[in-house]
């Protein structure tokens, strides 16, 4: 079977005034199908690095990122990214913003894509408004539906609730796996928070830091949607807590 | 859920009051002034061939409004304002991107246009009309002079100060060069280029009159050069407020194309209005 995405032998070392700093160490891992996997680790262990080396951001220092067999050598049509704040331009509507990756907005087919996207993260009211007249978790969503409407083949998320409320963030998850489940993409979603890792992952990645490498794989057990409240689910998230620190 | 908008006519009405408000406030000083002027020159304090009253100025204005002087002047001055401007603009912008996107280019032209800011557009003058002669073609490069640095520097300081997590983006989705600048770096810095426009005019607007006392047959300063030289003090008055009068129009209407051209940027003046 044909690989979606595959991290091989990733190094990253930064020079700086001070030295050398080893960001990533032999990192390894590849995803088969429209999967999920969450990256967690302490802050520092390189993990923002990773995915903006997956996105082409970043040049790594050794190995190679392929998605779909092709090597990455730079951003490109198969990924996209949402970052940890909104990133939008405040010169642009809702909809200018949602729409800024596609090609030409303006044909019918990809406005009812955007009409689709825009109902799907609950802004089709919204499509006429500015930047500065919403609120965080409204921003954080259009970002979101910037990245999807680009088509993406994996979407590389980056810490994309951890600026919110506890209730905006709870909703956000819900809706990024309903979105996921509806649009057969892979998802890589960088976080700090581990009921976040473990609510929304396949796969759980654990991350230690200096060098950064991943420790440990876990294949999350549970069906959608998960219940936080559960012993199994307690206690695995018991379980990478102790691994994580 | 959907944002309020029941209230923007209340707001707009009470906004319409404050703009009212401001304009009475703003006129108390300038009535005053002209109060006591009209009543020194009734009372013969000052003699009338240096400084004329308010109303023999108007009376003065009102002819030569009627004859059509004042407003034949006064296009000759907007027409070369207009094409030194434009031409100012078409040349600091393109150039202006270019160098605040390109830091080595920077360092070559910097110290160069650093001398030349220092210059007075009116110190070229002479030497431009040794070039170019006594007719259009050296007021408007004075002109296009006197606009070009605040054009260039302030599209120069909008372009370095774009946020590099928005060029981030523009990455991301891959944009070509092109499209970055089109997409990213002139709408990001066009607030900072409207300031630079804002200035680039009423820089270019001082020169312009500056050029036309010193060699001109016709535009705003001539008018005034000509009154001089008749010793007709009330026209030295209509042609100098006339210059300011369209300074201020010609800025407003720069404003009102800004705020039109930019809706989003009301959310940097949350802070409250000046």
């Amino acid at each position: 079977m044909k690989s979606r995405l595959e991290v091989n032998n990733i190094g990253k070392t930064f020079y700086s005034d001070w030295g050398e700093v080893e960001a990533l160490k032999s990192i390894s891992f590849t995803s088969s199908k429209s999967e999920f996997i969450s990256i967690v680790g302490p802050s520092g262990c390189g993990k923002t690095t990773l995915l903006r080396i997956i996105a082409g951001l970043e040049k790594p220092s050794t190995g190679e990122v392929l998605i779909e067999e092709i090597p990455v050598r730079g951003p490109g049509h198969d990924r996209a990214v949402v970052f940890q704040d909104p990133r939008l331009f405040p010169w642009l509507t809702v909809e200018q913003n949602a729409a800024f990756g596609i090609e030409d907005s303006n044909k019918d087919e990809a406005k009812s894509k955007l009409d689709n996207i825009l109902q799907l993260v609950g802004l089709e009211n919204f499509r006429k408004a500015y930047p500065y007249e919403l609120s965080g978790g409204m921003a954080q969503r259009v970002a979101i539906a910037r990245a999807f409407a680009f088509k993406p083949k994996v979407l590389l998320m980056d810490e994309p609730f951890s600026a919110l409320d506890a209730q905006t963030r709870s909703r956000m998850q819900m809706e990024l796996v309903d979105l996921w489940q509806q649009t057969a993409k892979s998802v890589i979603l960088v976080t700090h928070d581990i009921s976040e890792a473990l609510l929304l992952g396949q796969r759980v990645l654990i991350m230690s830091s200096s060098p950064g490498i991943i420790k440990e794989t876990i294949e999350v057990p549970f069906d959608y949607p998960r219940d936080v409240d559960s012993l199994e689910f307690i206690k695995l998230k018991k379980y990478i807590t102790s691994r994580v620190y | 859920m959907s944002i309020n908008r029941n209230n923007t006519s209340e707001k707009i009405s009470s906004s319409i009051k404050d703009i009212s408000r401001k304009i009475i406030r703003g006129l108390v000083f300038p009535v005053i002034i002209l109060a006591i002027w009209e009543m020194a020159a009734r009372q013969g304090v000052v003699d009338p061939y240096f400084l004329p009253s308010p109303s023999s100025i108007s009376h003065t204005y009102i002819d030569m409004f009627g004859s059509g002087l004042l407003q034949q002047h006064l296009l000759i001055s907007l027409q070369r304002l207009c094409y030194g401007f434009l031409i100012a603009v078409a040349v600091a912008i393109p150039m202006g991107v270019l160098v605040g996107k390109t830091r080595t280019f920077r360092h070559y032209v910097n110290p160069t246009l650093s001398f030349l800011q220092q210059i007075p557009p009116i110190a070229w003058i002479p030497i431009f009309m040794l070039w170019l002669g006594i007719d259009e073609a050296s007021k408007v490069a004075v002109i296009v002079y006197a606009a070009f640095f605040p054009i260039f520097l302030n599209t120069v300081q909008g372009v370095i100060s774009v946020d590099p997590k928005l060029i981030e983006v523009g990455r991301s989705f891959m944009l070509t060069t092109g499209e970055m600048i089109r997409r990213v770096y002139i709408p990001s810095a066009a607030m900072t280029i409207f300031v630079g426009l804002r200035l680039g005019l009423s820089n270019c607007w001082r020169a312009l009159v500056g050029a036309e006392l010193i060699a001109a047959s016709s535009g705003l300063g001539s008018l005034i050069m000509d009154a001089r030289n008749f010793s007709q003090a009330d026209k030295i008055f209509v042609g100098i407020f006339t210059i300011g009068l369209a300074g201020l129009l010609i800025d407003f209407l720069l404003r009102r194309m800004e705020s039109k051209l930019m809706p989003w940027k009301k959310m940097y003046k949350v802070g409250g209005n000046t």
